[in-house]
């Protein structure tokens, strides 16, 4: 099936409440706006894992180094509404497309999730928004329908940063994905060992995730 | 906020540097990649200097001026434009090509498409 991105998703502070989206590709000045107004907040935060990540930096050099390994990045910006209805960035997210799958026993290709970032909803209420929105299950998203549209059936793939510690696989659990046992071999381009932070969603569980969240789309 | 932006890095950002760069990094994995981003070291892997744009992003857009991104696979010209877009307007001192001169957007992107060729060039 094929899919559109999130339109909407709920207010952390009040699920009753559907918060509208925008998803759009992303440029060197979304990654400029993002490391100057939300990256002085990051890297107050240890125990934030993309604390000293400067998009500025990264989405260039993320889309070259893929460009050598001859596949494609897809970076995306997530907006949501302040409360005189214009909207602001919200997240950004640099995808792979076309990545080997982390459960080696499925030969299939996936979306890779490399790079993921939400705005503190402390920051984006000091910016006028009273309903920031839920989005980990929408940057999860967004990947798996990348990954329906292109033929791979909703597989993603992950690394749960260390830095992010226990919270972000917790958050990643909660998030429905499935987590690769530490004993599982990884596929050959990851050239580390598995430290048990690695996530990912097989074609039925991608499809049972985003069938969930097709009202909102 | 601005010395978040403007961290000196080691060297400057010629075109030969940045390639010899990118296929360092590609020589690594993408868990690798984002452990140097994690721990604060790659910026000085990566030697690009982002400068501030021409024109300041808008902190607030309307809905109506935001381009939905499209879900399924880019086109060609479409995965040009997009890696096109994501290059600084303007870079270190020191390229051969002298980029801090570059007074037009077509000289900006001039650079980006020799950045891809020479890229390609150095796969071959």
């Amino acid at each position: 099936m094929a899919r559109n991105f999130i339109r909407f998703a709920r207010s952390r502070a009040n699920p009753a409440v559907q918060v509208p989206l925008r998803i759009t590709d992303m440029s060197a000045a979304d990654a400029w706006w993002w490391d100057t107004n939300m990256g002085p907040h990051h890297v107050r935060k240890p125990q934030r894992a993309d604390r000293w990540w400067t998009w500025s930096v990264l989405l260039p050099a993320c889309h070259l180094i893929q460009l050598a390994k001859h596949r494609y990045c897809r970076p995306l910006v997530v907006w949501a509404p302040i409360d005189d209805g214009r909207f602001m960035r919200v997240a950004m997210s640099i995808q792979i497309e076309r990545y080997p799958h982390l459960d080696i026993a499925d030969p299939s290709d996936e979306c890779f999730i490399w790079f993921i970032s939400a705005a503190e909803p402390q920051v984006l209420t000091q910016h006028g928004m009273s309903n920031p929105p839920s989005l980990g299950r929408v940057l999860l998203d967004n990947a798996m329908v990348l990954s329906f549209h292109d033929g791979l059936e909703g597989r993603i793939g992950l690394h749960a940063a260390p830095p992010g510690g226990n919270d972000l696989l917790n958050l990643y659990r909660r998030c429905g994905l499935l987590q690769l046992p530490s004993s599982a071999a990884l596929p050959g381009d990851i050239r580390r060992s598995n430290d048990g932070r690695f996530f990912y969603t097989d074609a039925d569980t991608a499809e049972r995730l985003c069938l969930s969240l097709d009202a909102d789309r | 906020m601005k010395e978040f932006m403007n961290l000196e890095l080691s060297g400057p950002a010629t075109l030969t540097a940045v390639v010899q760069a990118v296929l360092q990094l590609a020589a690594q994995d993408e868990t690798q990649i984002m452990g140097l981003a994690s721990s604060g070291k790659f910026r000085r892997a990566f030697p690009f200097r982002p400068s501030a744009p021409e024109r300041e992003p808008t902190d607030y857009v309307s809905g109506d001026e935001l381009v939905q991104a499209s879900p399924g696979p880019l086109s060609a010209a479409q995965r040009a434009t997009l890696i096109q877009s994501s290059m600084p307007a303007q870079r270190a001192q020191g390229s051969e090509q002298h980029p801090q001169s570059m007074q037009h957007e077509s000289e900006q992107a001039a650079f980006g498409t020799d950045l891809v060729r020479a890229l390609y060039e150095n796969q071959k």
